[in-house]
């Protein structure tokens, strides 16, 4: 199946989705850009359309572009030969309070193996994934920040170790 | 002769050859130069033939060997294997990311912590990345000569 007949699917399950669709990085690959909001609505249709079967969340990446997060959905079929790449980006604003951190409709009802991967982007980028910040648990307990953001700054020490190379006495 | 530089003397010197000739150790491996490690313990470059045994327990350990990055969250763990150790005990610390970060460094790196002594105490330091077995192998005399008190840098230390 045709890239753009997914896209008549999508318009047809949930019209107003579908921003445009744009090659996906070196490759071929086309990804297909969508409303944030819109994300639940697309993903059913998607896992549940008899025709796609996109069953299989391969994997949630999340990048920052100036100051927009671009979290993407990369999905694959176990029944048919179809794979697709969905986009979605959702707008950062900084010095925010935790309940203004930027909001992604969840979707790890719809695709299960997407719940550790949001948890993990929601801790290190500070997403509430369906509205909640998740602790994935890699970072150490009581860090502090976002470390993937590019607003981060670096802590000058970190449980009492100097997050630095000067002053270690190497004589 | 007084039994304390008796004591001092010749039986410090036998207690000293002994332990420099039978440092077993632990190995906290993580990356490349793990693979060196285990390469220089191997039959090849055979560590064990200057007494260098590998321990699985941290507790029947005399020497630490630290390999690979150090992240803030496995540091307390690093520490807590140091302090099981029992006493007299050494350090190696093997690789740029062990002495000093390497390349996942602090400006880089958000969570490297910026070499192994930060965190315990380090004896010698074995630069490479990774270290040939070689390397390795004169880090492990260098430490020898260290605890036998005819190392190369011990006129300096005097």
């Amino acid at each position: 199946m045709e890239l753009a007949a997914i896209i008549t699917k999508l318009n047809k399950a949930a019209p107003g989705a579908v921003l445009q669709k744009a090659r996906f990085g070196r490759g071929g690959a086309q990804a297909i850009w969508i409303e944030a909001r819109a994300l639940p609505a697309v993903a059913a249709t998607l896992r549940n359309d008899p025709d796609l079967k996109l069953d299989w969340l391969e994997n949630l990446s999340v990048a920052q572009l100036e100051d927009a997060l671009v979290i993407t959905y990369f999905l694959r079929s176990r029944e048919t030969p179809l794979c697709a790449i969905l986009r979605a980006t959702v707008t950062l604003n900084e010095n925010e309070s935790p309940a203004e951190l930027p909001e992604v409709p969840s979707v790890r009802e719809i695709w299960p193996m997407a719940r550790s991967m949001e948890r993990e982007s929601s801790e290190l980028f500070g997403i509430r994934f369906g509205g909640e910040l998740a602790a994935a648990g890699i970072l150490p307990k009581g860090w502090r920040g976002f470390p993937l953001r590019k607003s981060y700054v670096f802590p000058q020490e970190v449980f009492g170790i100097a997050h630095s190379r000067q002053g270690t006495d190497h004589a | 002769m007084k039994s304390g530089s008796f004591y001092v003397s010749t039986v410090g010197r036998v207690l000293k050859w002994a332990r420099a000739n039978s440092l077993w150790y632990t190995s906290t491996g993580a990356g490349c130069c793990a693979d060196e490690v285990l390469n220089a313990s191997g039959n090849r470059y055979d560590l064990e033939r200057f007494g260098c045994v590998p321990q699985v327990d941290a507790k029947q350990a005399d020497l630490l060997i630290i390999t690979g990055m150090i992240s803030y969250k496995a540091a307390p763990h690093l520490k807590a294997v140091y302090d099981s150790m029992p006493s007299p005990k050494y350090v190696i610390a093997v690789g740029a990311c062990a002495n000093c970060g390497g390349m996942f460094a602090p400006e880089f790196s958000y969570s490297a912590v910026p070499g192994a002594d930060r965190i315990i105490p380090v004896d010698v330091y074995v630069p490479g990345c990774p270290p040939r077995p070689e390397s390795i192998m004169n880090g492990l005399i260098a430490l020898q000569e260290k605890i036998n008190g005819t190392g190369r840098n011990h006129h300096k230390a005097q």
